[in-house]
């Protein structure tokens, strides 16, 4: 069986035969026929009509009605579609098929094409006939075009920009489908911060940020074309600002851009998929694949970024703001990459028996079973690179920016050793624990700290001072309004240090706790033979 | 062609399974026996590859689950204790599924589909829909889908719950069939009784521990297991039941004897068959009115609970 091969991908036959019922299709063609005759009636009776201003001098009625059915298609594809492929993935697993699935010899990556694909079967069908008539519909009125194949071009184009955003789309319901188990509160949770940080890009996109790229918009934007062609008015997309299609300072098509931008994530959801599939107690991504996916988020908000502003300005938007973005950025991705890469105790303890097993003195640093302590020296070399390069182009003292890269450091490097620590210890059935104590040195003190400086006390409380520093809301907001001024540099030097001083505590905490595993798992080693009959 | 060696299985708060050796060769049919929570599921999971455990090695026909699991895993058919279905899928449509997914070529899936489909004896239900199957019959669609692959090495989580007493009986001869074959089959069960007649091996299970394992006669051995005589008589006067029952302690192989409230004696029994025919003779000689002689062995149940109890106490 090949990789393509669909008529054979046990995954694909599962979900397709599901879901192409008679019944099923038939009510939602009925559905999608009804919307499409209103969508006509609409545009051809009541908008095409000489009476109405609001269509006037835009164009013909055929565009108009290609156009709202590309907006159903989005609908189909991206809304529904991602919802059938959150409930058939996480059915296979509360239904217990996919356990058969993974024991099977069908490869993990036919799976996830099979799960991706089979699951949103009947959407990717509709999407197909509703293309099918706009090309009717099209070629029926080509006259109306002035030049008809970059209209025709321009349409299909969209359909591939679509279907590339909707694979992305779909593939994250499959994922968040595969995760949504009820005894996994805490991978829920997960699934719910992820989906909130897509909705935050959905804002940020507005901005001229890469995410951009990564939601339906340039689909759309793209579409426009063939609307500009024959509308003397205005359309109904603008699309962005000219600088969210450059790269770099290049200028890149805008449908190209989406699948530069598209590719890499689809490559990471599947990625993630199949890990979730084949090793369902392990992080969504290997270490060297948590570090390559922060290396290409940063790669693609520095070509957003720089290069892009008006007259080859180094910075399309404000500088400290750019800067602010990155800083955020980094520090989310840190915060995310190191809570995957921190093992729990169970898989810490497996790890260590299987480097016994295998007759090995360590596990690899990349496994991962491994401590996170490697992997966040990787990340901290690429955020000093980022970091330095941003100074480069910004023109900023280097060791200005060598400060600003150890203070973002230090947040990921304490969560990192705190959660490697309360994961190993004994703590680690409670995690209340944990949350409790960052919520303490997070929001607590620098609260108090706040409250104590009130003007009953006219100076300011050393809590205040010091007790904001391991805060990534309240250190970091300080930090980033201060650093520019040299006066406070030997301040910023002390909560640098605090951070610092916490991280190492943090830190040899973490690595007693590892000691104590390992050497629990070579006395273990030593137990009495098991009582079985000769 | 399973060998596990010292597995252990651990969930975020539990451990499932500590220290477990197994072997199981071709043509054994070996029962996992254990009360709910025993750890006999996670046994069969870890061993299907389904579920990682925190140590130990498990082989499957030679190859390390753990280094080589695809190796592993093709030549092995698992059943869990309750049947995953696809609601909307005819009965074929599902066993073509799980065809396609052991790379069985398109051309052979109808013969071998249907096949099976009698052999479970779903024949008339081939077009249904799996949603209208009743849950035995969803038992045995599963047996079959577990099947058609031919695995060499067949691991069945309680396969018999939800089967009715006919249904039990097809489905233990079509498990001899197939350890006939050669294959090796590991059977979980809490019903005792259902595996006690055509297991040939038995593993007792109790808090993630496998007490003992081997052969039913082994067990009985190793737990020094005694059988039960019984003697009916057709006269309970109490002469005779006093003569009986110096007869019956004359023999070293006899133990405990006692009344039976429905009349006639009960007593352990520790001998062999010709040690009871001696016995029988005896009785006859002395002129006592037998009308019923029965040797009675521990079943599985019995030995069960005797290990059971033993390792509380």
């Amino acid at each position: 069986m090949t990789f393509w091969d669909l008529a054979n991908n046990p995954l694909f036959i599962a979900n397709w035969r599901e879901r192409f019922r008679p019944s099923e299709i038939f009510s939602r063609a009925i559905v999608v026929l009804l919307i499409i005759g209103l969508i006509f009636c609409y545009v051809y009776f009541i908008e095409a009509t000489p009476q109405q201003e609001f269509l006037k001098g835009k164009g013909p009625w055929q565009a108009f009605f290609i156009f709202a059915l590309c907006v159903l298609e989005g609908y189909i594809l991206l809304f529904f579609g991602t919802m059938s492929a959150y409930s058939m993935a996480s059915r296979e697993v509360s239904g217990g098929t996919l356990d058969f699935h993974r024991v099977s010899p069908t490869p993990s990556g036919h799976q996830v094409l099979g799960l991706c694909l089979g699951a949103v079967s009947v959407e990717w069908v509709l999407f197909g006939c509703i293309f099918i008539l706009q090309l009717c519909v099209m070629i029926f009125s080509a006259g109306i075009f002035p030049d008809f194949f970059r209209a025709l071009l321009v349409l299909v184009s969209f359909h591939l920009a679509l279907g590339c955003c909707a694979f992305l789309y779909n593939l994250f319901g499959v994922l968040a489908g595969l995760m949504n188990h009820p005894k996994r509160k805490a991978a829920n949770a997960f699934v719910f911060v992820v989906i909130l940080y897509f909705l935050s890009h959905l804002l940020l996109a507005l901005e001229g940020c890469y995410t951009y790229h990564l939601t339906w918009f340039p689909a759309y934007a793209h579409l426009s074309l063939m609307l500009e062609s024959v509308s003397q008015g205005e359309v109904f997309f603008t699309g962005p600002a000219e600088h969210v299609n450059m790269f770099f300072g290049v200028h890149i098509p805008p449908p190209f851009l989406q699948f530069l931008i598209q590719t890499p994530f689809i490559i990471f959801l599947f990625r993630m998929v199949q890990r979730r599939i084949t090793k369902p107690e392990h992080p969504l991504l290997s270490k060297p694949e948590l570090l390559l996916l922060i290396v290409v988020v940063a790669v693609f908000h520095g070509g957003s970024t720089f290069f892009n502003g008006p007259g080859g300005d180094p910075f399309s938007v404000e500088r400290d703001l750019s800067l602010g973005i990155l800083v955020y950025l980094l520090i989310f991705l840190g915060y995310a990459g190191v809570y995957m890469a921190t093992p729990s105790y169970l898989l810490f303890m497996k790890g260590w028996k299987r480097v016994r097993k295998l007759g090995q003195n360590s596990s690899g640093y990349s496994h991962d079973h491994s401590s996170n302590f490697a992997w966040l020296i990787c990340y901290s070399v690429i955020v000093i690179l980022a970091v330095i390069l941003y100074g480069v182009v910004s023109q900023s003292p280097l060791w200005t920016c060598f400060i600003i890269g150890l203070f973002v450091l230090t947040y990921p490097w304490f969560f990192g050793q705190i959660l490697e620590y309360f994961n190993l210890s004994r703590h680690h059935r409670s995690r209340i624990i944990m949350l409790v104590v960052l919520l303490v040195l997070w929001v607590f003190i620098p609260l108090f700290g706040y409250i104590s400086s009130m003007p009953v006390w006219p100076e300011t409380s050393l809590f205040l001072k010091y007790g904001i520093a391991p805060s990534p809301f309240f250190g970091l907001a300080k930090f980033m309004t201060v650093f520019r001024d040299s006066a406070e540099t030997p301040y910023l030097l002390e909560l640098l240090s605090i951070n610092i001083i916490l991280t190492v505590f943090a830190g040899i905490c973490a690595g007693q706790e590892r000691q104590k595993i390992k050497s629990s798992v070579v006395l273990e080693d030593n137990y009495l033979p098991f009582r079985n009959i000769e | 062609m399973i060998k596990v060696n010292s597995l252990r299985v651990d969930y975020e708060n539990t451990n499932a399974v500590h220290d477990l050796d197994l072997d199981v060769s071709a043509g054994q049919i070996f029962g996992l026996v254990g009360p709910n929570g025993a750890g006999k599921t996670s046994t069969i999971k870890a061993l299907a590859g389904i579920i990682e455990p925190t140590y130990g090695d498990i082989k499957v026909l030679g190859y390390d689950l753990e280094l080589e699991r695809q190796k592993a895993l093709n030549r092995v058919g698992y059943m869990p204790d309750f049947p995953p279905v696809y609601e909307h899928l005819k009965v074929w449509e599902y066993l073509d599924v799980f065809a396609a997914a052991y790379n069985i070529p398109s051309g052979e899936r109808a013969k071998k589909i249907r096949s099976w489909v009698a052999r479970v004896n779903l024949e008339s239900k081939h077009h249904a829909f799996i949603r209208d199957l009743s849950r035995g019959m969803r038992q045995r669609l599963v047996l079959a889908k577990t099947l058609i692959p031919d695995p060499d090495v067949l691991l069945l989580d309680e396969p018999a719950s939800g089967l009715d007493p006919i249904a039990r009986k097809d489905m233990r001869d079509v498990l001899k069939d197939v350890a006939s074959a050669n294959k090796a089959v590991i059977i979980s069960s809490h019903i005792l009784s259902e595996l006690s007649d055509f297991c040939n091996a038995v593993g007792i299970m109790q808090q993630g521990k496998l007490l003992v394992s081997g052969s039913v006669e082994d067990i009985r051995r190793h737990v020094q297991s005694k059988g039960r005589l019984i003697v009916f008589l057709s006269e309970v006067r109490e002469e005779m039941i006093q003569e009986a029952k110096s007869v019956l302690h004359g023999f070293s192989c006899v133990e405990h004897v006692e009344e039976r409230k429905e009349g006639g004696l009960l007593a352990d029994f520790s001998g062999c068959p010709a040690d009871a025919s001696l016995i029988l003779a005896q009785l006859v000689l002395r002129k006592i009115p037998v009308c019923g002689f029965q040797c009675k062995e521990d079943n599985v149940e019995d030995l069960f609970f005797k290990m059971g109890m033993k390792e509380v106490a």
